[in-house]
C-alpha cells in the first residue's frame, strides 16, 4: 500500500544518518540533507515558539508559586498592586503587540493566570469563606472575553481547565455533601461542556479556522467527552439509580456520543488517536457491562477466568478493528 | 508548526536536483530504506490500548490463580515456579502467534510471569528481612530481579511493546531501591545512564528497530527518575552532579541536533549553549531534562518524544509545588530565572540578523 512505501514516509534525521553511514550519501549530501528535513527557518520558527511558551510558563508558575507562598512581610497592598500592575502591562502589552501575534496571544494568557492569582489572593487577605468553585467560576467568567476574541487554542483550554475544576468543585464540595450518594449530574454538565467545545472545533476547522487545526486540542475534548461519560455509564451499568434521571441521560447520551464519533472521525475528518479513543471508551462499557452479568452468573474463580478472558477478546477485536482502519486511512498522517 | 515534513523522496529528488546523489546507488538506497523504515505494526496509542488490556487480563489471570488455590499461601516455592512457567508460556506464544486474540494473551501471561515472579522474589526476601519495604535490601533485591527479568525477556521476546513494559518495569523497581535505600551515588549513576542511553540510542545511525523500545523506555525511566527525585528532597542529595549530567546532556543534544562539530561555532547554537548552562546553574534539573526531549524530539522528528517533554513538564512543575523540603519561596524565583532566562535567549536569538532572514524566508 502507497502509505507503506518507505520513499514515501517522511524523512528523518535516524534513516539519514543511516544512509551516510552505508556509504550512500557523502559528507556533503547528508549535511544538505538535514538542511532538507529542518532547514533554518523551521528550526527558528520551532525555538521561538518552544522558548517563548515555556519561558512564559516557567515565569508564569513562578509567579503562581511566589503568591501561593502567601509571605505574611508584604502587605495586602502590595501584593494587589503587584498582580494588578503584572495584569494591566500584560493587556497593555497584548494590545500594543496584536492578538494575530503569538507574543500578544501569550500575554493575554499570562493576564488570565495573573487573573485566577488575583481571586487567590483575595482569598487569602479577606477570608470570605466562600467556596474554592467560587473563584473558579468567577476566574472563568472574568476570562471569556478576552478568551473569544484571542483566537488561541491555549487560552481556550486554560478556560475549560477553570470551568471543569469550577462545576467539579461546585458538586464535590457543595451537592454532594448534601445528598451523600453519587451524583451523576456532573459528569454528564462537564461531558456536554466538552461536546460543545468539540462541535465548535471541528465547525471552526471546516471553516478553515487555522488556530483551531492543532490535533491535540480535538484529542484533549475527545478525552473529555467520553471519560465525563463513560463514568457515569460504569456506574449506571454496576449499580442502577432509578431516581436519578441523570444516570438514564449519561447512558443516552454516551450512545449519541458514540455513534457521532464513530461516525465523524472515521468517514468525516479521519482521525485514528480519536478512534482509539472512541474504542477504549467502548470496551471499557462493555467490560464493566459483561463483568456485572458474569459476576452474578458464576463464583468467583470461574468469574476472574471469563473475564480476564473477556477482557482479552473486546480489546483484541478493539484491536484488530483499529489496525483494519489504519491501513484503510492509508495516505493519512504519520502516526509513528 | 503546519508545514508537513518532506518524505525520503523529496529529500532525494533534492539532492539528486543539487548533484550531490550518484543516481547508480539508487536501488541500494532504497533496499535500505525498506529494511529501516518498514511499517509499524499498530501506532503508539494502540500499543497503549492494548498495553492497558493485557494488564487487566494478567491481574483477573493472578487473582484466578489465587482463587483456584495455585498460589494460595503466596509462597516463593509456588509463585517462582508458577511465574517462570508463564514467562516460557508467554515467550513461546509471542515467538508462533500471528493472531491479534492469542498476541494479547502472550502479553497478559508474561504480566502474569513478571508478578509472579517479582512477587517470588519479593516473598524470599521478606522471610530473611522482615517486611519488603522495612530495608533497602529487599527493593535492592527486586530491582536486581526486574532488570534481570527484562534482560532475559529483551532478547527473547520480540514484541516492542512487551520489550519496552519489561525494561520500564525494572527501571521503576531500580527508582523505588535507589530512593528506598537513599543512596545518592547510584541515584547519579542511574540519571547518566539514563540520560546517556537516551543520547546514544536516539542518535546513534546504527541503532537498530529492534532497540526502539529501550530508548524510549530509557526516556521515560529519564522523566521518572526526576519525577520521583523532585518529590523526594528530604534525600538530601546534592543537586550539583544532577546539573552538570543535564547541562552535558543537553549540550550534546544541541550540537548534535545542529548537526555536530562544523557547526558548534554558529551563534545560535553558541546562545543555546549559554542558556543551557545557566539554566543547569538554576533550574531544577528535571526541566533541563524536559528542554533535551523536546529538542531530541524536534530534531529527529519523533512526535512521541516530543509528546512526552511537553506531558512532563506540567507533571513536573504539580510534583515540584507539592514538595514540602524546599519553600515555596526559593522554587518561585528559581522558576521565574528559568522562564527568564528562555525568554531572554528568545530575545537575543530574534535579535540576529540571519534571525529575521529566516523569517522573511
Amino acid at each position: 500500500m502507497a502509505e507503506f512505501d518507505p520513499v514515501l514516509r517522511p524523512a528523518r534525521r535516524a534513516g539519514l544518518e543511516a544512509l551516510h553511514a552505508a556509504g550512500l550519501l557523502s559528507a556533503p549530501a547528508r549535511r544538505e540533507a538535514i538542511r532538507c528535513i529542518r532547514p533554518p527557518h523551521r528550526w527558528w520558527t520551532w525555538a521561538d515558539r518552544t522558548l517563548l511558551l515555556l519561558g512564559a510558563a516557567l515565569l508564569l508558575a513562578g509567579v503562581v508559586f511566589f503568591f501561593a507562598w502567601n509571605w505574611a512581610a508584604m502587605g495586602a497592598a502590595l501584593k494587589f498592586g503587584l498582580i494588578g500592575a503584572g495584569l494591566v502591562a500584560c493587556l497593555v502589552a497584548a494590545g500594543l503587540v496584536g492578538l494575530d501575534h503569538l507574543v500578544g496571544q501569550t500575554l493575554l494568557l499570562a493576564a488570565s493566570v495573573l487573573v485566577g492569582v488575583f481571586l487567590a489572593v483575595h482569598g487569602q487577605v479577606y477570608q470570605t469563606g466562600a467556596d474554592a468553585c467560587e473563584l473558579f467560576l468567577a476566574w472563568a467568567v472574568l476570562i471569556l472575553g478576552w478568551t473569544a476574541l484571542a483566537r488561541f487554542a491555549p487560552l481556550w483550554l486554560l478556560w475549560l481547565v477553570v470551568l471543569n475544576t469550577a462545576v467539579f468543585l461546585y458538586w464535590n464540595q457543595v451537592v454532594a455533601v448534601e445528598s451523600c450518594r453519587f451524583q451523576h449530574a456532573p459528569w454528564v454538565i462537564l461531558a456536554l461542556v466538552h461536546a460543545a467545545a468539540l462541535a465548535g472545533i471541528e465547525a471552526g476547522r471546516r471553516a478553515g479556522r487555522s488556530w483551531l487545526a492543532a490535533p491535540w486540542l480535538r484529542w484533549l475534548l475527545v478525552t473529555g467527552v467520553l471519560a465525563w461519560l463513560v463514568i457515569p455509564v460504569a456506574v449506571v451499568t454496576l449499580a442502577p439509580e432509578p431516581t436519578d434521571p441523570w444516570g438514564g441521560v449519561a447512558v443516552l447520551l454516551w450512545l449519541a456520543a458514540m455513534s457521532a464519533a464513530g461516525w465523524f472521525y472515521r468517514f468525516r475528518a479521519p482521525d485514528l488517536p480519536a478512534l482509539t479513543l472512541f474504542a477504549a471508551s467502548n470496551c471499557v462499557v462493555l467490560l464493566t457491562l459483561i463483568g456485572r452479568c458474569l459476576a452474578e452468573a458464576f463464583e468467583d474463580a470461574v468469574f476472574l477466568l471469563l473475564l480476564a478472558l473477556a477482557v482479552l477478546g473486546i480489546v483484541g477485536l478493539a484491536l484488530l478493528w483499529l489496525r483494519h482502519t489504519h491501513r484503510a486511512l492509508a495516505g493519512g498522517s504519520d502516526d509513528r | 508548526m503546519t508545514d508537513r515534513d518532506p518524505s525520503y523522496g523529496d529529500v532525494l529528488r533534492h539532492l539528486a536536483d543539487r548533484g550531490l546523489l550518484d543516481p547508480a546507488r539508487t536501488a541500494d538506497l532504497h533496499a535500505l530504506l525498506a529494511r529501516r523504515e518498514a511499517a509499524p505494526d499498530q501506532p503508539w496509542y494502540v500499543s497503549a490500548l492494548a498495553g492497558a488490556g493485557a494488564w487487566v487480563a494478567g491481574f483477573c489471570l493472578v487473582l484466578f490463580l489465587h482463587e483456584v488455590g495455585a498460589i494460595a499461601r503466596w509462597e516463593a516455592a509456588q509463585l517462582l515456579p508458577w511465574g517462570i512457567g508463564f514467562l516460557i508460556a508467554a515467550t513461546a506464544l509471542r515467538r508462533r502467534a500471528r493472531s491479534v486474540f492469542l498476541v494479547q494473551l502472550a502479553l497478559a501471561a508474561s504480566v502474569v510471569g513478571h508478578v509472579l515472579v517479582l512477587g517470588g522474589v519479593a516473598e524470599l526476601t521478606r522471610r530473611s528481612h522482615g517486611h519488603v519495604f522495612d530495608s533497602a535490601e529487599p527493593t535492592g533485591a527486586l530491582a536486581a530481579a526486574a532488570v534481570l527479568l527484562a534482560a532475559a525477556h529483551y532478547p527473547l521476546n520480540r514484541d516492542p511493546l512487551h520489550r519496552f513494559l519489561s525494561v520500564l518495569n525494572a527501571a521503576v523497581f531500580v527508582v523505588v531501591w535507589v530512593f528506598d535505600a537513599r543512596l545518592h551515588v547510584p541515584l547519579y549513576l542511574l540519571l547518566l545512564l539514563e540520560a546517556a542511553g537516551v543520547a546514544f540510542l536516539f542518535t546513534w545511525h546504527r541503532t537498530s528497530a529492534d532497540l526502539r523500545s529501550l530508548a524510549y523506555a530509557l526516556a521515560t525511566a529519564f522523566v521518572l527518575t526526576h519525577v520521583v527525585w523532585i518529590s523526594r528532597l528530604e534525600l538530601g542529595a546534592p543537586e550539583w552532579p544532577a546539573r552538570i549530567v543535564s547541562a552535558l546532556w543537553l549540550l550534546w543534544i544541541l550540537h548534535w541536533s545542529a548537526g555536530g562539530r562544523s557547526l558548534l561555532r554558529h551563534e545560535p547554537l553558541l546562545v543555546a549553549g549559554a542558556a543551557a548552562v545557566l539554566l543547569a546553574v538554576v533550574a531544577p534539573p528535571g526541566l533541563l531534562a524536559a528542554i533535551g526531549l523536546l529538542v531530541l524530539g524536534h530534531a529527529l522528528g519523533e512526535r512521541v518524544l516530543v509528546g512526552l517533554g511537553v506531558v512532563f513538564v506540567p507533571a513536573y512543575l504539580i510534583v515540584y509545588y507539592t514538595e514540602l523540603e524546599l519553600g515555596l519561596d526559593r522554587k518561585a524565583y528559581l522558576l521565574m530565572a528559568s522562564g527568564l532566562i528562555l525568554l531572554a535567549a528568545r530575545w537575543v536569538l530574534g535579535r540576529r540578523p540571519w534571525a529575521r532572514e529566516e523569517e522573511a524566508a
